[in-house]
């Protein structure tokens, strides 16, 4: 009975952020020992969001002053449902992915992996538990600056370039945010969440802010066609970096802007000009994102541009979410996770063909539906949920958002994201049918370990058994401070 | 006690040919033609009326003999039992293994639509019985016989299709399918008229009646004397069994009895032409003539039946002669064929029974060849079409001094059937 | 928790567990593999026979696990279910034994029955969903776990056929799935109900039901290979022969066609489609499906292409039958759903027996087969007289119950629609047996195997004798309690009469 008192009173979401933080600092000052620091820690955050969320199912959502100091003056944590489930996301597959790197890199390249990733994990989780603008700013950068150093990790010439990109774009974004947040500051006087929606009302000003925040967020995003950066970064990254980037990263800013979007700036964001628009790039994203994603040769390459196509369906909650919203947004949280799982899944297994042939062009995939057979179920199951196919997260997914689409009568986003369901199959099988047949050359194998092969099928198999969680989730999603106002839920 | 013993000899009858019917089982006895007909000669010998049903057999059937059926089953067990003597059984020991299930399939099918007590389980026999005899008839392979086969095969299937459609009426007015029963209703004028043209049409094909015999002539002129007596005993006496069961008599269709009255009066015509320009004592035309024999009996019954279609008392009164008549006829017909000497050698290459009347492509085709070759060398280069699957052929030709090219659509037999299709579909259509 | 809640749930998993550890075997554990398949196979026909009993007995069998909020995922043993989940199971069990045969010495065994039992899993799942999400997402998964099977072989021609089928099948798929979620959105509630849910519906909506019904019909129709989606069937012949004899008999042809029967019956409800007007344009395509495929047919050379195509005309039986709309033309289709399957399944064993014993491969090399391989040759020309409607083969049941049926409710254009399609039958059946049984024998083979003095191993031998005798049982007994036609006539009752 102590124990559960204590366990219940243990504040998780300070030692979410603690803990990573902690090990970044101990990883890069005794870096032969990163490793196992890593995936303690790893472990420990799986521990922390559990904890979390016990706390969260009792008590409902929660609020935690850091040093005692409350808003407005001091920073406060706050963790509801969605922020939950961004939170348990991380974690697992951050584990996953610390799992992975164990054996991926090279000592000389781990020294230097550990402590960017645990400060990236750090990043996320203090992201996900911010309460304010600003701090929502700070913990965005220090997520872009370890991505972008973790991107160019290699150091070869690629990585190098397609990390130069990514960093420019990121700063860029942040400065536009950071310009967002002075204009509300400067305003109201406050960054506190809670406290500006209550005082927000639509003027030049905030529409002014509003714009700012919402193009820097969809430059991180990579929303079309602001995805000119991602690519090249996402295709020449290590492995498990391009897991993170594109499978956590990216929706880091995107949870951002849905947050903004319906507290903050809930008084403006009825207005149909901007819904259309956010909307119609979303399907441009879809269509062109799944067209150049089955143009590519090289397996990367198709996984990153499949990622800017699945980044569209997510902006499709927009247009969506004017009447019935909450379902629209349930969808698109649900698709955050099974996406999340699904791509990470797909780039960790791009890492193990890389690792085993040296190379990942698709049409010389000799066989290794026989020779990796977890690789490859694993790539086939994420293609699932990235198709939409039942059973899977993705399958949940798009069924919410079409029949969103149906009742509000929107035929032309059902029409977008059918095609796209039919494009994404489009390429994915292309790479799975090729995995059944024999190469022209035959390539020197080397072997893969278990934890690279494992930990991408685990995550896959994750992507599955999301097809059928959606109600036992949707049960923790509704635990939330706000009412549901003008049907869209928090 | 006796009637166990009946009833057994009763569905022994068809049952026991069957069994003998499988190659590892005949192989063991000897004379196993003449031994699958042996319950058959017992229960023409039993002197009572036995009957045996099988409700869960099919719909519901049963076998039963009676007296008109008795006189049949006498005959058919005659020439049965002289044809398995005369037959000979081919050198090699699975051939003749074959031939024999054969053989006693096509004996199991004849005793089963003779025995059984109801439209199915006729027509099912009468189905294991047609394919059994075209076994038989192809069975030792010359290119006469083979056409005669495809002939018999033609006819029987379209036969099958006009018998399976009568079934399908009966099924849609009543639940019954005994001969008596089933009859009594389609007799009635408010059942579908329909149903008597499917049985006299699908009949007519199956006993070759006038103008549809041309494959009982190309049959007798080509076979052995022991398929000419299986054809005898077999298809053309079954069938009119067939024809005297299932004929509903009904009291409307006046000019349908004329018409059948007028085919058979030419059937006689017709045999009598070629009786007289034959000559019987020709040696060579003997076979020939047997045949129209057999037409100019079915014509005789046609009279008969024209007549009974339209004044239905007669039927009631005359029927059962009916019997009594066909079994005379097929025993006398046999013991013709059987004293005849056996003179068939060489078969004669060109068949002067005209192609069938829906052939009409291959008419045009033997025309095109003949206006080609009048019109010279011709060199003949084959373009296919669909590739994936081969099926249309063009044929192109080349006039080899003019270098002029012709292009033909070239059809075979399968196409023929595809437009006789689209022509019977637009003809029902205008019908309708 | 009621022991009779999880029955369908285990029927279901009791492939899928095998499936997945067969998946991690070695290739050279070959007595594990059989023992697993076997075990697999048995337990699942123990479990179905469990649910038939209990059934005849009064009880319910339904399991249900939250998907959606207001959308479970149902399994649910009624008639119609049954009647497919006992096909299914019994082929299952027939076509194991003869893959286990067929593929000796072959190589990525494991891989083959893992994706094979993963087969069996969707199968099982179509027959007993409730509703029509459930439908859908083991409609999906049966895409999904038939591909690697098509292109097994790995070449660039196996490829070829994969990407095509997927083609055909992806679409399809995204079309019942626009369909459902429609449905969906205007009834609210997907569960199948005998005589369709929609009687309450508005008539405002009806021109969206039409549109509906067009899209699920559509998307149906793919697998069940109406014309002109059946371009995909042909080209799967790619795939090893005990693959066709699942796919053509059992798996994914009659889960088309099973889901068509489900669209009408359960979900629109027969009277009330009928009064939509969109039973007609069903009847015709089915009927021109009927003919197209028979001609096409007619044109083979290649043995499985010509069964492919036959399939495509023999399954469209059960649309039109499920079209003509009358209770005699509902017990004809579904009917004809099992007793298609025997046949089917028989003629493809023969097929894929010739190729292994002998290598054959087409019809003109088939001369004088039926004297090196008479049961063989046997049981193919009980499945060809089967199809042609001779009788006492099942064949003509079906064709006399659809018949019959065109003719009370009077739509008798039909009736010549099937004789047309028997006269084709037999135009390109009879050639067959003509030249397996009556022409001379070759000089050689093209690639013979020999078993000692069997004809053939015994794995190839007995599965095509099995379901050909069940094929004439059929026929032969179909007045006893448990045949085929009389649980056809129970569930046109229930669709009919019953309130």
């Amino acid at each position: 009975m102590e124990i559960q008192n204590a366990f219940m009173v243990f504040p998780w979401a300070v030692a979410l952020i603690l803990l990573p933080l902690a090990s970044a600092l101990s990883c890069f000052l005794f870096p032969r020992i990163s490793r196992t620091l890593g995936l303690i820690t790893s472990f420990g955050t799986v521990v922390s969001v559990v904890g979390l969320g016990w706390q969260l199912l009792e008590h409902g959502s929660y609020r935690h002053a850091v040093g005692g100091w409350g808003a407005p003056l001091g920073i406060e944590l706050y963790a509801d449902g969605l922020s939950l489930l961004m939170l348990a996301t991380t974690a697992l597959v951050g584990f996953a992915i610390s799992v992975y790197s164990t054996t991926y890199f090279k000592p000389t390249l781990a020294v230097k992996f550990w402590p960017i990733w645990m400060c990236l994990l750090a990043a996320l989780n203090a992201l996900f538990l911010s309460a304010d603008i600003f701090n929502l700013y700070v913990t965005l950068e220090l997520l872009g600056l370890s991505a972008v150093a973790l991107t160019a990790l290699t150091g070869s010439k690629e990585a190098l370039s397609g990390a130069m990109r990514y960093l420019l774009a990121t700063l860029l974004a942040s400065l536009a945010y950071l310009l967002g947040v002075a204009l509300l500051y400067h305003n109201f006087g406050s960054v506190d969440i809670a406290l500006l929606a209550k005082l927000i009302e639509a003027s030049p000003a905030v529409w002014a802010s509003l714009g700012l925040m919402a193009a820097g967020l969809m430059l991180k995003t990579a929303l079309f066609p602001l995805h000119f950066w991602l690519p090249p970064a996402h295709g020449s990254a290590p492995a498990p970096v391009s897991a993170v980037l594109s499978a956590l990263v990216i929706k880091a800013s995107f949870y951002i802007l849905l947050r903004l979007w319906f507290t903050l700036f809930e008084p403006l964001v009825d207005s149909e000009a901007i819904n259309t628009i956010l909307g119609v790039l979303g399907c441009v994203a879809i269509i062109w994102g799944s067209i150049q994603a089955l143009r590519q040769t090289r397996l990367k390459l198709l996984i990153a541009y499949s990622t800017v196509a699945q980044i569209g369906y997510l902006f499709l909650v927009f247009p969506l979410s004017a009447s019935m919203g909450s379902v629209a947004w349930n969808a698109v949280a649900y698709l955050i996770i099974s996406h999340a799982l699904a791509k990470s899944a797909m780039f960790l297994s791009a890492g193990n063909l890389l690792f085993f042939g040296g190379h990942d062009r698709i049409v010389d995939l000799d066989r290794v539906v026989q020779r990796l057979p977890l690789t490859a179920t694993a790539f086939a199951l994420a293609g699932v949920s990235i198709m939409g196919i039942p059973p899977s997260g993705g399958f949940i997914g798009k069924w919410l958002l079409l029949e969103a689409a149906m009742t509000q009568g929107r035929w032309d986003l059902v029409a977008v994201m059918i095609i796209g369901g039919l494009l994404a199959a489009a390429y994915i099988f292309k790479v799975i049918g090729y995995t059944f047949s024999p190469a022209e050359v035959s390539h020197e194998a080397q072997s893969v370990s278990a934890s690279m092969q494992w930990s991408a099928l685990l995550l896959a198999v994750g992507a599955i058994l999301l097809g059928f969680l959606y109600v036992p989730i949707l049960s923790i999603l509704n635990i939330s401070d706000t009412t549901i106002v003008s049907g869209v839920g928090l | 006690m006796n009637i166990e013993f009946y009833t057994i000899t009763l569905w022994m009858t068809v049952i026991w040919p069957l069994l003998l019917s499988i190659p590892s089982l005949h192989s063991r006895f000897p004379w196993p033609r003449h031994l699958a007909i042996i319950p058959a000669v017992g229960l023409t010998a039993i002197p009572a009326d036995v009957s045996f049903n099988i409700p869960w057999l099919l719909y519901g059937t049963g076998f039963a003999i009676d007296e008109n059926v008795r006189w049949i089953l006498g005959a058919v067990v005659v020439i049965w039992f002289a044809a398995a003597t005369i037959s000979s059984p081919s050198k090699e020991k699975v051939s003749s293994n074959y031939s024999t299930t054969l053989y006693l399939l096509t004996l199991t099918g004849s005793l089963g639509v003779l025995l059984t007590t109801d439209l199915v389980g006729f027509f099912s026999f009468s189905t294991l019985m047609g394919y059994g005899f075209y076994g038989l008839l192809i069975q030792d392979g010359t290119k006469a016989l083979q056409r005669a086969g495809r002939l018999y095969l033609y006819f029987l299937i379209v036969a099958d299709i006009a018998l399976f459609e009568a079934l399908l009426l009966v099924a849609f007015t009543t639940e019954h399918f005994q001969y008596d029963m089933a009859r009594q209703t389609m007799s009635d004028i408010s059942s579908s008229p329909v149903y008597l043209y499917m049985v006299l049409i699908g009949f007519a094909l199956k006993a070759a009646i006038w103008p549809f015999y041309f494959w009982l002539t190309a049959a007798f002129n080509s076979s052995s004397r022991a398929i000419a007596l299986l054809l005898i005993a077999g298809p053309i006496t079954m069938s009119l069994l067939g024809l005297l069961r299932w004929l509903p008599i009904r009291d409307d269709i006046y000019i349908l009895g004329l018409i059948v009255q007028l085919l058979g009066a030419a059937a006689i015509l017709h045999s009598a032409l070629n009786f007289f320009t034959s000559g019987i004592f020709k040696q060579s035309k003997n076979r020939f003539n047997t045949a129209w024999l057999i037409i100019s009996f079915t014509g005789l019954l046609s009279l008969a039946l024209g007549a009974a279609l339209q004044n239905p008392t007669l039927w009631q009164q005359y029927s059962y002669i009916v019997y009594p008549v066909i079994s005379i006829f097929s025993l006398s017909l046999s013991l013709l064929i059987l004293t005849t000497v056996k003179t068939h050698s060489e078969p004669e290459s060109v068949d002067n029974t005209p192609t069938l009347i829906i052939n009409i492509f291959h008419k045009l085709k033997k025309w095109l060849h003949l206006t080609q070759q009048l019109a010279g060398d011709l060199k003949l280069k084959t373009v296919t079409l669909w590739d994936r699957t081969g099926s249309f052929v063009i044929k192109q030709y080349q006039h080899v001094s003019s270098g002029q090219k012709i292009t033909f659509l070239v059809t075979d037999w399968k196409t023929n059937i595809i437009l006789f299709l689209i022509l019977g579909l637009v003809l029902t259509w205008l019908a309708i | 928790m009621n022991w009779n809640d999880w029955v369908p749930l285990l029927v279901v998993i009791s492939s899928l567990l095998p499936g997945l550890i067969i998946f991690g075997l070695a290739e050279d554990k070959v007595r594990a593999r059989v023992m697993l398949n076997l075990f697999g196979a048995l337990a699942k026909l123990a479990l179905v026979s469990l649910m038939l009993w209990g059934v005849y007995q009064g009880y319910h069998y339904e399991t249900r696990l939250p998907l959606l909020p207001n959308l479970d995922l149902v399994l649910r043993a009624g008639p119609l279910a049954l009647l497919f989940v006992s096909l299914s199971t019994i082929l299952w069990l027939v076509t194991t034994v003869y893959a286990i045969g067929y593929l000796e010495n072959s190589p990525h065994r494991s891989r083959f029955f893992g994706f094979f039992s993963l087969c069996v899993t969707a199968t099982v799942g179509v027959a007993l969903a409730g509703n029509l999400i459930t439908f859908l997402l083991f409609y999906e998964l049966l895409t999904l776990a038939t591909y690697p099977l098509i292109v097994h072989r790995g070449t660039e021609e196996a490829r070829q056929a994969g990407k095509t089928y997927l083609r055909y099948t992806i679409s399809g798929g995204a079309l019942l799935l626009i369909g459902t979620v429609w449905l969906y959105s205007i009834t609210g509630t997907l569960e199948f109900t005998p005589k369709g849910f929609l009687s309450n519906i508005g008539e405002q909506h009806y021109p969206a039901l039409i549109s509906i019904f067009a899209l699920l019909i559509t998307g149906l129709g793919v697998k069940a290979a109406l014309v002109p989606l059946h371009g995909w069937l042909p080209l799967a012949m790619i795939a090893p022969a005990p693959v066709s004899a699942l796919l053509h008999a059992v798996a994914v042809v009659k889960a088309g066609a099973f889901g068509i029967i489900r669209v009408v019956y359960d979900v629109f409800g027969v009277e009330f489609s009928a009064g939509l007007g969109v039973l007609t344009p069903l009847a015709w395509v089915a009927a021109f499906t009927i003919i197209y495929g028979s001609v096409r047919a007619l044109f083979q050379d290649d043995l499985k292409r010509r069964l492919a195509y036959s399939t495509i005309s023999q399954v469209s039986y059960i649309a039109l039958g499920v079209a003509i709309a009358g209770p005699i033309a509902t017990i004809g289709g579904v009917v004809h759903l099992v007793h298609q399957g025997l046949m089917k399944i028989t003629l493809f064993f023969c097929a894929g027996n010739l190729a292994e014993t002998l290598g054959i491969h087409k019809i003109s090399e088939m001369n004088g087969v039926g004297r090196r391989m008479p049961w063989t040759m046997a049981a193919f020309t009980i499945g060809a007289f089967g199809m042609i409607g001779a009788p006492p083969i099942a064949g003509f049941i079906s064709k006399w119950y659809l018949g019959l049926g065109a003719l009370n409710a009077e739509q008798s254009w039909v009736i010549f629609v099937l004789a047309g399609s028997s006269l084709l039958n037999a135009a390109y059946f009879l050639p067959i047996l003509h030249r397996a049984w009556f022409m001379p024998l070759p000089e050689s083979w093209p690639n013979e195997h020999h078993f000692g003095n069997k004809e053939t191993a015994w794995a190839l031998l007995l599965p095509p004798l099995v379901t050909a005798a069940m094929a004439l049982a059929a026929g032969l007994l179909v007045t006893l309690p448990f045949s085929p036609l009389e649980w056809a006539k129970l569930i046109s009752v229930r669709e009919f009469y019953q309130p």
